[in-house]
């Protein structure tokens, strides 16, 4: 069938494995990188990269749906043409050549309707649903607030808890229409919006809209996926992490997105890591037991080495490797520079002295690297530079994944962990993997 | 007579709530369902009697899935069954270039009477949303007979 999510296991190490997932009409070799790109200048940088030095484990995008128009504007409509002036298909060519080759995901990220920075964004596109662009509206007018923070959140607990779930029809019309504009963006995947969970009650009203948003998914041109955003410490409610587990592994959907908002487990408190520990573990049984079951992890910040090499196929961060709470626009700059050694990123001042005592090379052999010197280059040719290095190194990370299953080996990326800046992540990654561990998620009917 | 299985369901608020067009598609998705579960068959006043949908909405999308050779009809005196038109061993798509949203399925299909060629025509419209046109089913074994006749016809209406 052309719609479905296949998965081919190509080799497993314990929790740890490669695969083929065929996504749409894609063909991917997990572990991936799907790059998150915010801005149309990313989304070119992302495109001349998968040009220039093409690799295996990335190429696709993942673009937030209010930054959607914004990034792709018309040109998923001007692929319908059968007629098109010259220009406009000089100019769409690298477009169409992109979106050919390489999965494009749209996310709802309904979240960023409970943070101020992206509130204003949501107003710009007519193809979101009218009760969501008026609801972000809403709040965006009332920004001012003594107490905005928290009025935003009691209202967007009442948009999804109460008005939604009461109303099917209005739940059934916002489902549709975000299915709508994921489709008409060219998404391969379609996810549901949902509330960002924080509580077990969230969680609930997450579950049931992915429930129905599945029935509104028949027959569409795209893979449904369960799709669940959760506020980074709420995984330290067990009966939360119980049920979600739970859900993913009875629920008949193979395609799963998860995103755990703002995580950074580099600097968490030791109860969370082990909160994590514990859920990642719950997702590799899960995993291990449905070979069909794929996991996907959005803005993942630094933790996406360790998530790929433990329970998730597909692994997503911005171009810059920095998933944490907006602060403005992104502003051209000489902002560090990623180590795929200390799986972090090298301040630009650090990497200017590295590179002189390199003997005036780049501490890498990544094509863009290549014919920048650090102490003339430009802010403008540093911004592209960097995010194009990061993609790569991403690319490299994953292949060293792969490599380790490949050589029943995985433990070796355990060792990398502890080896670089990111050493308190090590404990993600287990050290016992036993047949019987498997047996003690209960999958019954 | 035995009662038949059922796949899990939206209550009946629930799909009365949906938009027109992917109501008709939950609709036809549930119809498929229930005959995928029940091999032997079910009438139509099964399906009235197990589903929240009205006996002319259900006879509509039957008639349509029997159309598209996605179902089966046999009637046995006042009373006709319906069969799901087999299980799919293997399936390729094949896009019309000159088309891009209509695209075609070839499947192998297998039932009580044998091996199938079944190949089905899909439209993708405007929304991205998948519709089958039509369909035929070729039995197996007069298969290569079928392409042979079907090739001297194209050449023929070349050479025209």
């Amino acid at each position: 069938m052309l719609i479905q999510v296949a998965v081919t296991e190509r080799k497993r190490d314990r929790f740890a494995r490669s695969a083929e997932v065929a996504l749409s009409r894609f063909m991917l070799s997990t572990p991936y990188f799907l790059t998150l790109v915010k801005n149309p200048g990313e989304f070119r940088l992302l495109n001349e990269l998968t040009i220039d030095s093409a690799g295996e484990h990335f190429g696709g995008c993942v673009i937030r749906l209010f930054d959607a128009h914004k990034i792709m504007g018309d040109r998923m409509a001007n692929l319908r043409q059968s007629r098109i002036d010259l220009p406009s298909e000089w100019a769409d060519e690298p477009f169409r050549r992109y979106q050919k080759d390489h999965p494009i995901i749209i996310d709802p990220a309904t979240e960023h309707m409970y943070y101020l920075a992206e509130l204003g964004k949501w107003a710009t596109d007519e193809r979101i649903h009218p009760k969501i662009r008026e609801f972000a509206n809403g709040l965006f007018k009332a920004r001012k607030r003594k107490t905005s923070r928290v009025w935003r959140k009691e209202r967007n607990l009442t948009l999804w808890n109460y008005d939604m779930i009461k109303d099917p029809a209005l739940e059934h019309d916002v489902i549709s229409g975000f299915f709508d504009a994921e489709l008409h963006y060219g998404s391969c995947a379609l996810l549901a919006p949902g509330p960002l969970v924080t509580d077990i009650a969230d969680l609930e009203t997450a579950i049931e809209i992915n429930k129905l948003a599945k029935t509104d998914a028949i027959d569409k041109d795209a893979e449904f996926a369960n799709y669940l955003i959760v506020a980074s410490d709420a995984i330290l409610d067990k009966a939360l992490r119980e049920s979600l587990a739970d859900f993913l592994a009875r629920s008949p959907v193979d395609l799963n997105f998860l995103k755990f908002k703002f995580l950074n487990l580099r600097y968490a408190r030791r109860r969370l890591l082990k909160a994590y520990v514990d859920f990642y573990r719950r997702l590799a049984e899960i995993r291990e037991q449905n070979k069909e079951k794929v996991f996907c992890v959005l803005e993942n910040d630094c933790q996406a080495y360790v998530s790929a090499a433990v329970a998730f196929d597909l692994v997503s961060t911005s171009m810059t490797g920095f998933d944490r709470y907006p602060k403005g626009k992104s502003v051209e700059g000489f902002g560090g520079l990623f180590s795929v050694s200390e799986l972090a990123h090298i301040e630009f001042e650090e990497y200017k002295e590295a590179y002189v005592n390199n003997g005036e090379r780049p501490l890498c052999d990544h094509k863009p690297c290549q014919h920048i010197d650090p102490r003339t280059v430009t802010k403008s040719a540093w911004y592209a530079v960097r995010r194009k290095d990061y993609a790569l190194c991403m690319n490299d990370l994953m292949t060293r994944i792969e490599n380790y299953v490949r050589d029943s080996n995985i433990e070796m990326a355990r060792q990398d962990v502890t080896n670089s800046f990111m050493s308190p992540l090590k404990e993600l990654i287990p050290t016992h993997w036993e047949a019987t561990e498997a047996e003690r998620i209960q999958l019954s009917p | 007579m035995n009662s038949i299985v059922m796949p899990d369901m939206l209550p009946k608020q629930k799909v009365e709530s949906m938009r027109p067009r992917e109501k008709q598609k939950y609709i036809e998705h549930i119809i498929l369902e229930v005959l995928r579960r029940n091999p032997q068959g079910a009438t139509l006043s099964e399906l009235k009697g197990k589903t929240p949908f009205a006996k002319n909405t259900l006879l509509k999308h039957l008639n349509r899935i029997v159309a598209t050779r996605q179902a089966a009809r046999v009637d046995r005196g006042k009373v006709s069954f319906y069969y799901r038109n087999g299980t799919v061993r293997n399936s390729i798509d094949f896009r019309d270039n000159t088309n891009l949203d209509h695209f075609y399925t070839f499947m192998e299909l297998e039932n009580y009477d044998g091996q199938f060629i079944y190949v089905q025509e899909k439209e993708v419209d405007e929304l991205r949303s998948i519709k089958v046109r039509g369909g035929i089913m070729i039995n197996a074994t007069v298969a290569p007979e079928f392409i042979k006749k079907l090739r001297d016809f194209i050449f023929e209406m070349e050479e025209k």
